[in-house]
């Protein structure tokens, strides 16, 4: 069983952030900004030893890679983030490139959507539009690509990269840019691509061109789950807050038939989810998260996984979204109980220490 | 010492033998308990603890008769029996085994349920469950199809629980006060999420005979079967190419487990929660069978016409989790809403709520 956590690069300045969300803006800006709003609440979310680590530094990705082997992470999925030839919060990740460091495994994730001021993707209060171009734009996205599918690093299946885009229905003409793509990685010497589409908190259309899907949890089941019950109105002080029961969740998560449209699924863990950092009041919270609770469910999806979905993957959201609260990295508080449990569930499940990581 | 060892076992291998005072002792307790069970028990209280309505379940006994053979049905009976044993006092379960009907009088149970309706009854056992002064109760497998010696059987009983609604009237006519469905829950053993192999799957599963309104239906989707992977069990489809006829014994929890939309007709209940319970989205001709349990378009997806059939396939076909949302539905209501603890609440329910 390959653990592969989703990983956030904004841990480090760059100009973009400085001017829309002012000078010195980092994902720990948020963070560090955390109030609680309700007994219980527990924010703000601090790092364990006050390690508020900046991402172009190597030690940190470093440290991170010897956290996650040690506890028996696979691998890593690094957002990715392309606006039409304009890249974002690249930095990390083309070091990890260069340097070579840290030897651990990656895959891709393209989060292919607009950045706006409520961080939630949409049309509105737009910072940079997503787009996509053409045949010529699609090329010059590739070869920034290829650098990453070559490096032997990289998550394969089928002896193909691993490339995850987060809302392929936002592509027009998605099948054709997929199927320029493994034109080029044949003619570039690799055998393909394996595209894998997310299932998200969103409209999943119906699209030719991709190898697998991969259950992006807890958002696909806010979008896909029996949710109608899930989610309830805290009053705070005369403002409406969302909260929703982590067991609940879970509880659909792993009652979820496995059967979707036929196609290769990963299935999805998520270790819990509050993005009040980000949106104060106006975000969503889990309650009841723990980590024990964590690995009593992860242990189940790792089951679910080998013997339903058939799967040698499983996506956990998330290795570092402290501002959604979808954090495995040790924090004050639980210090490395997450991952503590990330190692239990493996034991149980007889695949640790990995085989090949 | 001396005589202690002369009555010391010799052999210390497979026999054991036991001092002969312990032999006696044992045998007069056997001979006592057995003397007990044969004498009818003081008569059980017919007024059960009731509060406005309330009747205390855990205070029932039943005396459960399985007349369900073969192979195919013994998980079915086991699961009826632990459900009723978590919900009553007592539950004794025997087969319907010739002269069954004296462990009545053993026994003296609230309840009197016999499960499934294959064995025949003896005429000694017909007359003695006929003037039995108690509840009793006939939970019929009659799935497909029933007769008029079931319907004779049946009405013996104060409560007769089908598994097909459209055996109510019939049942009525025959003399059947109270005629209830109740259809078995899927035998989970056997029917849930399971990985198939590539010789089990399909794109299509058809359920169903390609014969009168079935021949509309499969005339409707056939251009499907020359470019998707579709199975078919029922008669009539040898004359459809690049279909793969499922001989008609076959048993279908792996082609369940296999087929990304199961299409089905014909309205045995059985079919509707056997698919259910592996979490696999069916897309099912009306029937009277569905609405007590399950709710279209919400765990089961209904079509009436063969345009309808279209319609909705080709809709589910491209909204892959809109058809995953249903089927998890369904899988949650097959443990939570039409399983057998349900079904069996629902038959006490009926008999000591409602008289």
């Amino acid at each position: 069983m390959k653990l592969i956590a989703f990983l956030l690069p904004q841990f480090h300045r760059i100009p973009e952030n400085d001017q829309w969300w002012g000078e010195g803006f980092t994902e720990w800006t948020n963070t560090k900004k955390a109030v609680p709003l309700y007994p219980g609440h527990l924010q703000p979310k601090e790092p364990f030893e006050q390690y508020y680590y900046d991402l172009t530094d190597r030690a940190a990705r470093n440290w991170q890679a010897e956290v996650a082997k040690a506890f028996g992470i696979y691998g890593f999925c690094y957002y990715h983030y392309w606006f039409k030839g304009k890249p974002l919060l690249e930095r990390p990740f083309n070091q990890v490139l260069t340097s070579g460091e840290p030897q651990f495994p990656f895959c891709l994730s393209w989060a292919n959507e607009s950045w706006t001021r409520k961080w939630d993707g949409g049309d509105n209060e737009l910072l940079i539009r997503q787009e996509y171009g053409d045949e010529e734009d699609w090329e010059l996205h590739f070869y920034e690509l290829l650098k990453a599918f070559r490096d032997e690093r990289y998550i394969r299946i089928d002896n193909k990269p691993v490339f995850i885009i987060y809302r392929p229905g936002k592509i027009p003409r998605c099948d054709e840019m997929l199927n320029l793509w493994n034109r080029l990685a044949v003619k570039n010497g690799l055998d393909g691509i394996f595209f894998v589409r997310t299932l998200g908190g969103f409209e999943i259309p119906s699209q030719n061109g991709f190898d697998a899907s991969v259950e992006f949890e807890p958002h696909y089941t806010f979008a896909h789950g029996d949710t109608q019950r899930l989610w309830h109105y805290m009053d705070l002080g005369g403002k409406e807050h969302l909260v929703f029961d982590y067991d609940q969740a879970w509880l659909s998560i792993l009652n979820r038939s496995h059967h979707r449209n036929g196609e290769k699924i990963f299935p999805g863990a998520y270790v819990n989810w509050d993005n009040t950092p980000r949106l104060g009041e106006r975000g969503q919270s889990a309650i009841g998260a723990s980590p024990r609770k964590f690995g009593w469910y992860l242990t189940k999806q790792i089951g679910r996984a080998k013997s339903l979905y058939q799967s040698d993957f499983l996506f956990i959201n998330a290795w570092n979204e402290w501002a959604e609260g979808a954090f495995l990295e040790p924090d004050r508080r639980y210090q490395f109980r997450y991952l503590e449990e990330v190692k239990k569930a493996l034991e149980q499940a007889g695949a640790f220490p990995a085989v090949d990581s | 010492m001396t005589r202690k060892k002369k009555h010391r076992p010799r052999n210390s291998g497979i026999t054991v033998r036991l001092h002969p005072k312990t032999r006696i002792l044992l045998a007069k307790t056997v001979v006592r308990a057995l003397r007990k069970m044969n004498i009818p028990q003081p008569e059980a209280r017919r007024e059960l603890p009731s509060i406005s309505g309330f009747v205390d379940h855990k205070q029932i006994r039943i005396l459960m008769v399985s007349s369900l053979t073969g192979e195919s049905m013994w998980q079915v009976e086991q699961m009826i029996a632990e459900q009723f044993r978590l919900l009553a006092k007592e539950l004794v379960s025997i087969k319907a085994f010739q002269s069954f009907s004296s462990a009545l009088v053993q026994l003296n149970p609230d309840l009197l349920l016999v499960v499934g309706n294959e064995e025949s009854f003896s005429g000694t056992d017909l007359e003695i469950i006929r003037k039995a002064p108690l509840k009793k109760a006939i939970w019929l497998s009659d799935g497909s199809f029933t007769s008029e010696s079931t319907a004779r059987l049946a009405a013996l009983f104060d409560y007769v629980f089908t598994q097909n609604t459209l055996h109510i009237p019939f049942y009525q006519h025959s003399g059947c006060k109270n005629v209830r469905y109740l259809p078995f829950a899927a035998d989970r053993s056997l029917f849930s999420p399971r990985s198939v192999n590539a010789e089990y799957k399909s794109y299509l599963l058809l359920l169903g005979d390609a014969r009168g309104a079935g021949k509309e239906y499969a005339e409707k989707i056939k251009h499907l079967f020359t470019i998707k992977k579709v199975a078919a069990a029922g008669i009539g489809w040898e004359e459809y190419p690049g279909l793969k006829v499922l001989a008609p014994d076959t048993e279908l929890q792996d082609y369940y487990n296999g087929a990304e939309l199961v299409i089905h007709w014909g309205g045995p209940a059985a079919k509707f929660f056997d698919i259910a319970a592996c979490g696999v989205f069916q897309l099912a001709e009306g029937h009277p069978n569905i609405y007590e349990y399950m709710n279209p378009g919400e765990d089961i997806v209904i079509f009436h016409t063969a345009d309808e059939l279209l319609e909705k396939l080709h809709y589910y076909s491209s909204h892959a989790d809109a058809k995953r949302a249903i089927a998890s539905r369904a899988l949650w209501k097959s443990t939570y809403d039409y399983s057998f603890l349900q079904m069996a609440s629902k038959l006490l329910h009926t008999i000591f709520n409602y008289s």
